[in-house]
């Protein structure tokens, strides 16, 4: 199997997860395409100098995070793109589903972006402390406050207590 | 991870929306083929510029060689050249350009919790009996090629363990007791719990004479993992195989004998079993998971289990070390925990050799003596992040430089380097 084999094999494999996590962390389609597609980039590159990474997933997530980060610190955002336009067919459930996204977007966005990351990073993407402490490159103890807080925001979230405490929209 | 979490992680998961499209890789590959190979427009250069251009980039080049020399020595792919010059574009190249990442995100590590240390730089693996004083080379067994190595592990007695997982779900397993220079090879042959799993990894967890444990499991990340425990209690001879059957991966693994051990699971959770890993049963009480507690690893310090319990709060950080008579039936908690109120940013790394108990958290060592129940502050504003006790008063860690930035660039990770106390942690030596 070639390396582009592999790199292929890996990308079908996981980019689903990965365009979700960006979305998490971007809060839209084509930024959170623009995010993969960036670090995916950086990956092929390391893969062609370096050979197969040994993790790839660990690898890409690393540089998701970072950049995601580096964006957030620009103080120009960048331009807002739209692809798909804005009006389309009506569906039965699209208000339902756009209802839905635009509350998680809202959720999240009420953290600062490094506790979006570690939110995405532990309850998301699964990783434990350690691994999301070892991708954001801070202590594990960050980690666990960051995460605490974070939580703690979630909580005051209109709609989202009854999320946390009892597992359903209150 | 407590309920509130799993609620938020089982929201998350239902909640975040499906992508409209795939990635397509090709469109990657291609696009940075463009990149690369996209010829640039020549201009018109002032001779004295194109001189100086070209010293500066003779001493980058002597500068790299240098810098690279002793590193990955893997020969580099060359990119396949195009039958078909790509046409230019105007495509902007790639901004994240980040780099290699470090191959462990340490270059530097200490294996091992007490009398001898094992210390894997550069795909050398060496070991020191008399606490960084003098370091015996180990090497690697004929036909594994350097980087080949997943995991190591060295006992108390010396015995060193190597674990190298390959894609066919086997994994060969290297054992060399102390004294022999020779190495003994075991493959196990795993089973991957379903289709399209990745290849499994492999970790030596003890290597204590002819008691071995090692852990393999599958999964795209621990956390998510279905991993399984192996005894022998006969150097490598045979194994006992056991899935766990847990939620998540195994972060670390004890065992007392083949029937009774320890396990922390990747979710922060303790389990025991009394059974040789046929069955495990989740600790309760204070030594249940919880999101603000994190569980360092599992100590031995004779009969006794030692369990570091970290508890996070908003300002500071408590360390109390639980320890156990009966293989973790039970557990005692100190009369008073240990209070880190300045940890920042840093890593906090625990150290436990029987009594002796090294904590480095942020720019400050503390040491207990008598198994954590009292603690002194044996140094300040030092760079070492990690202490493993060798004596009363003597011990080896890593020292770095700060590592808490999110500039991936800054490869703080090849400045560590290894360190050595003879005065109680006080003052440190470089080794």
């Amino acid at each position: 199997m070639t390396d582009r084999d592999e790199f292929t094999a890996f990308v079908d494999s996981s980019s689903r997860d990965l365009l979700r996590a960006a979305w998490l962390l971007t809060g839209d389609w084509p930024t959170a395409e623009d995010l993969v597609q960036s670090a995916l980039t950086a990956t092929w590159r390391h893969w062609q100098e370096n050979g197969p990474v040994n993790y790839p997933e660990a690898y890409v997530r690393r540089v998701m995070v970072t950049t995601f980060l580096r964006w957030k610190k620009r103080r120009w955002g960048g331009e807002i793109a739209t692809e798909p336009l804005p009006e389309g067919p009506a569906r039965d459930d699209l208000f339902a589903q756009v209802d839905a996204h635009d509350a998680l977007h809202a959720a999240l966005s009420v953290l600062p972006p490094k506790q979006r990351a570690i939110v995405v990073l532990r309850y998301f993407a699964d990783l434990t402390e350690a691994q999301t402490a070892a991708v954001m490159q801070c202590a594990v103890g960050t980690v666990k406050s960051q995460s605490a807080k974070a939580l703690a925001r979630l909580h005051d979230v209109p709609g989202l207590a009854g999320v946390l405490t009892e597992g359903r929209a209150s | 991870m407590n309920d509130v979490e799993r609620r938020l992680a089982e929201w998350l998961h239902r909640e975040a929306p499906e992508p409209p499209r795939a990635v397509s890789a090709t469109r990657i590959m291609d696009r940075e083929l463009e990149v690369r190979t996209v010829a640039r427009p020549r201009r018109r250069v002032w001779p004295p510029l194109l001189a100086a251009t070209a010293v500066a980039a003779a001493i980058v080049a002597v500068i790299l060689a240098v810098t690279s020399a002793g590193q990955d020595s893997r020969p580099r792919p060359a990119v396949s050249p195009t039958t078909t010059p790509p046409t230019p574009t105007t495509t902007s190249p790639p901004s994240a350009d980040l780099g290699a990442p470090p191959p462990d995100f340490a270059a530097t590590r200490l294996l091992g919790t007490t009398g001898r240390y094992a210390w894997k730089l550069t795909n050398t693996l060496r070991v020191t009996a008399d606490g960084g004083a003098h370091w015996t080379r180990i090497p690697l067994p004929a036909g594994v090629r350097p980087g080949a190595v997943d995991t190591a592990q060295v006992g108390d007695d010396g015995t060193v363990v190597l674990a190298d997982a390959h894609r066919n779900q086997t994994v060969d397993l290297y054992r060399r007791p102390a004294g022999v220079t020779s190495w003994k090879l075991t493959t196990l042959s795993t089973t991957p719990p379903g289709p399209g799993y990745p290849p499994p990894y492999a970790q030596p967890m003890q290597a204590d004479g002819n008691f071995l444990t090692v852990v393999t499991g599958w999964g795209t990340s621990p956390a998510r993992s279905v991993d399984d425990v192996w005894i022998s209690t006969d150097g490598g001879a045979t194994f006992s195989q056991r899935r766990t059957g847990l939620d998540s991966g195994v972060h670390d693994l004890l065992f007392l004998d083949a029937d009774r051990g320890l396990l922390l699971s990747q979710h922060e959770t303790l389990y025991r079993t009394t059974d040789g890993g046929r069955h495990w049963t989740k600790l309760g009480g204070s030594l249940a998971g919880r999101h603000d507690v994190e569980f360092g690893a599992l100590y031995r310090d004779g009969a006794d289990v030692l369990v570091p319990r970290l508890t996070y709060t908003a300002h500071r950080i408590d360390v109390a070390l639980y320890r156990s008579s009966d293989a973790g039936a039970t557990f005692r908690r100190p009369a008073s925990p240990l209070q880190v109120r300045d940890a920042g940013s840093d890593p906090l790394y625990l150290g436990v050799s029987g009594r002796i108990v090294w904590v480095a958290a942020g720019r400050t060592i503390f040491r207990s003596d008598d198994g954590g129940a009292t603690w002194s502050r044996v140094a300040s504003d030092t760079d070492v992040h990690r202490a493993i006790p060798t004596g009363p008063s003597t011990a080896v860690g890593v020292s770095a430089a700060d590592c808490s930035s999110n500039d991936p660039k800054e490869r703080c990770w090849q400045t560590d380097y290894l360190v050595a106390t003879t005065d109680g942690g006080r003052t440190w030596h470089s080794l």
